[in-house]
């Protein structure tokens, strides 16, 4: 069952195609992380399912339903928190509490006052004088107390110092063992995502590369070291190999689709006398190693 | 309701110190107002008449600050903003349909409800009736709907208060500018308009640009599509435009205006002649052609209609309103149209020969009072009648005013003295060789919207009251000379300064009106009351076939 589902879902922006016929599907309950490089149109997809943006072709639905048709009763139970969001700064930490309040049926007092006091929060401060940091940990407050079954997150981490991030994400998982929803976050910031996420999706000039478990993901990856007694011989590359050097006797490359015993035979038909080594590797190298190879290919090119 | 409600009490306090300002500002207008109501004149005569001018300008900029509501609205909308992706509201379970309701009722609130109960007591203080106040209240709502549609057409499809001044700005130049460029081009044309039309015009491109607002404002709230609201208000100005150049329908408005404004005159028409009272003889002599005071002479557009009634006691003084005049034409049909009447017996100086408890001394015999009434005839309607020579007749309303009392006031400023909406008072008194100069300060109401609708003839509206110099002992009196006047119009509210000049030594009468008369005169307040009112026609008379200089 997924929370969020979209098909062939594009966006446009006068000429700039934002997303292309995006197909994603973020499974209820997961944590879902939406990763790419700045512009690669992770927030468009994620206004364009909050309905912030309609799409240009395609759909989007959020608890089945039509974006386009969110209504009062599915974004109650939906929160959101963006770098970019404008808070109503004149209101302190307490005053937006009360405003929000009255808009949520499922609003919990107990939950709220359970997270200012886990947030280190002061209630009386106005918003305009909290740090980036407290601003962010207020409007998840906001979006946290009256248990969202989904819960959006668009660039969370934008801005925030290392202290502020750990906070932010400590909360989020604090608050997900609170109660059964979804997350989506969207971000660049990779080792923050880690943390987190047990879904992840990459996204590169708005088109949807992969859609997979973390365990998946990071589990078909491998840095791959070969050693080899002599040179080695320049051979073909196969297309699930990326970052391929050779160095003296030793050969390294990333494995995209690793398989213990399938990689090992692979290795040794192209590189008989060699010893093999596999390296995990972290979500942060997979993004970069990932990012370097679309930078490398020929303009329109896909991987 | 309540979540609505929830969002108007959060935009009432976000913008709780600006509405305080600005309520502050209407607050300060008004207690101009006081001040110029109160004031006692300590310094000499030309200070006060210049003091009265300055507050008079201050009354004037403190009602230009009103108009900032223009930027509130805007702030109000902008508290939940509909352009961007951003806004804090478009993420919460708040649909556009209730933000709507909200920001119209946070605007009835604010911009409308506001301004009318921080100017009733105002207006209660000045004396306003039910009706009035409703008028004067409505005027308010008027004046601050249009502050309201213009700041809301610029503020939801703008993201911020410098793009919204700028389009502002934009709009309050531009829509004119438009506006004067199409009728530089209407006047060049060999077929002018009508005025009819060009009124039709105007107003049809008025309800346009209203219509626009809504439907931008409501399309904006409900789907915030920011270009095609924009779109919608350009193709507007593009409708109004050609409105103003092509709209072929006469609508007939200021056709409609008199009519409507004629069976208002009609409805407040005295019936029949029954309540005349007995023994009035009107003797009307022939019409007369004349021109127009001002006019060139050989424009003869006037026609005058010297009458006289006789037998109007002397405790009495006939006050005509104005007269209804119809044209009957051969072919049966008719026109008609409204005169003045002048009346040759002024209320003013009969009063003041009442003070003294004597019978006026005026020109005319006690029992007989002389009008004259005027007509004057389109162009066309007077040609017609040269040819045709129509029988006219006028039927005309008069009132019989009754001398109420005379109250008597030394001579220095004093209270307020409040009959119905009309307020005087003595607000300054000053002894200059050997004249004295008083100061009155008066109010009354000046309505824009519904005057007509209140006062039908406004002379009498109220009683009908004056001022003068009186010695009772010396049996001697004297009306005053204005010096100045200046006027100021403060929340509906007409404020006069009226600087009167007694006891001139280049009056006739100066051997009696110098000192020591002077020292011992009152001022002495002149009331007349309604008596009798009645309508007369003054009979079927031939178009003049003379002319005769006015």
């Amino acid at each position: 069952m997924n929370i969020i589902e979209t098909n062939q879902l594009s966006r446009r922006y006068w000429r700039t195609e934002a997303l292309r016929e995006l197909n994603l599907a973020v499974p209820t309950g997961s944590i879902f992380a939406l990763l790419g490089a700045n512009g690669a149109g992770k927030t468009t997809a994620i206004k364009v399912l909050m309905n912030l943006l309609p799409p240009s072709a395609g759909t989007a639905r959020v608890f089945g339903v039509d974006s386009r048709r969110l209504g009062e009763r599915e974004r109650a139970q939906i929160g959101y928190v963006s770098e970019n969001q404008k808070l109503p700064l004149w209101m302190t930490v307490r005053q937006l509490l009360d405003y929000c309040r009255p808009f949520y049926p499922t609003w919990d007092l107990a939950l709220e006052n359970k997270l200012l006091a886990q947030f280190d929060l002061p209630a009386d401060r106005k918003l305009k004088h909290l740090s980036r940091g407290m601003l962010m940990k207020a409007a998840l407050l906001s979006s946290l107390a009256y248990r969202p079954k989904l819960l959006v997150l668009d660039e969370p981490f934008s801005g925030l110092d290392p202290l502020a991030r750990d906070d932010f994400v400590r909360g989020v998982l604090e608050a997900s063992d609170l109660g059964e929803w979804t997350v989506l976050v969207s971000s660049h910031d990779i080792e923050e995502v880690e943390r987190l996420a047990d879904h992840v999706a990459l996204l590169e000039a708005g088109r949807l590369r992969f859609s997979e478990t973390t365990d998946t993901l990071l589990g078909r990856f491998r840095r791959m070291e070969v050693v080899m007694d002599g040179m080695v011989q320049s051979t073909s590359t196969p297309v699930d190999w990326l970052e391929l050097e050779q160095k003296g006797c030793l050969v390294r490359f990333i494995a995209t689709r690793y398989e213990r015993e399938n990689m090992e035979r692979r290795c040794r038909e192209r590189f008989p006398e060699g010893a093999v080594t596999a390296h995990p590797m972290t979500l942060r190298e997979i993004f970069v190693t990932l990012a370097r190879e679309t930078r490398n290919q020929p303009k329109g090119a896909t991987a | 309701m309540n979540l609505t409600w929830h969002i108007v009490k959060k935009d009432l306090r976000a913008l709780r110190w600006p509405l305080l300002g600005w309520t502050l500002v209407i607050i300060a207008k008004l207690g101009v107002g006081v001040a110029m109501l109160t004031a006692v004149g300590t310094l000499n005569a030309d200070w006060f008449a210049n003091w009265f001018a300055r507050m008079d300008t201050f009354s004037k900029l403190l009602a230009g600050l009103e108009y900032m509501s223009v930027v509130l609205v805007a702030a109000v909308v902008h508290e939940d903003l509909l352009v961007g992706t951003t806004a804090f509201w478009m993420t919460r379970p708040i649909a556009g349909a209730r933000l709507l309701r909200a920001k119209i009722l946070t605007a009835v609130l604010a911009f409308l409800v506001l301004p009318v109960l921080v100017t009733l007591p105002w207006w209660l203080g000045c004396g306003y009736g039910l009706r009035e106040i409703a008028w004067a209240a409505l005027e308010t709502v008027l004046i601050q709907t249009l502050c309201v549609l213009l700041g809301l057409v610029c503020s939801v499809v703008t993201d911020g208060l410098a793009r919204f001044l700028m389009w502002a700005v934009v709009l309050i130049f531009a829509v004119p500018s438009i506006a004067s460029v199409i009728g530089v081009h209407l006047s060049t044309l060999e077929v002018k308009p009508t005025t009819e039309l060009l009124l039709s015009r105007v107003w049809v491109a008025i309800a346009i640009a209203v219509l626009a607002i809504l439907l931008v404002t409501v399309h904006q709230f409900l789907t915030r599509r920011t270009w095609r609201s924009i779109g919608a208000i350009c193709s507007a100005i593009g409708l109004m435009v050609v409105t103003g150049l092509w709209w072929p329908w006469d609508l007939r408005l200021l056709a409609r205006r008199d009519a409507y404004v004629a069976a208002i005159m009609e409805e407040a028409t005295v019936s029949g002649e029954l309540a005349e009272p007995a023994g009035f003889k009107f003797a009307v002599e022939a019409p007369r052609l004349t021109a127009r005071p001002g006019a060139p002479l050989e424009r003869l557009n006037n026609v005058q209609i010297n009458f006289r009634v006789s037998g109007v006691p002397d405790t009495r003084v006939l006050l005509p309103q104005r007269g209804r005049y119809t044209l009957h034409w051969a072919d049966g049909t008719t026109d008609f149209g409204y005169g003045w009447i002048h009346s040759h017996r002024d209320p003013l100086r009969y009063g003041s020969q009442l003070m003294l408890g004597s019978h006026p001394r005026a020109t005319e015999r006690d029992d007989q009072q002389s009008f004259t009434y005027n007509m004057t005839l389109p162009a066309a309607t007077l040609s017609r009648a040269h040819a045709e020579k129509p029988s006219i007749t006028v039927r005309s309303d008069f009132r019989l005013l009754k001398f109420e009392s005379a109250t008597k006031f030394p001579l220095q400023p004093g209270a307020r003295i409040l009959t119905e909406s009309k307020g005087e008072r003595v607000a300054r008194v000053e002894s200059m060789d050997g004249q004295i100069l008083v100061t009155y300060i008066k109010s009354r109401p000046d309505l824009v919207v519904g005057d007509k609708l209140i006062h039908p003839f406004p002379q009498v509206a109220t009683p009908y009251s004056f001022f003068g110099l009186v010695n009772q002992a010396a049996g001697e009196f004297d009306l005053g000379r204005t010096q100045l006047e200046h006027e100021s119009r403060i929340a509906t509210v007409e404020i006069s300064l009226q600087m009167v000049a007694y006891g001139n030594k280049s009056t006739s009468r100066k051997s009696a009106l110098v000192e020591p008369w002077l020292r011992d005169a009152e001022i002495s307040r002149q009331t007349f009351i309604e008596d009798v009112q009645f309508s007369r026609e003054l009979g079927a008379l031939q178009f003049p076939t003379e002319t005769a200089n006015p």
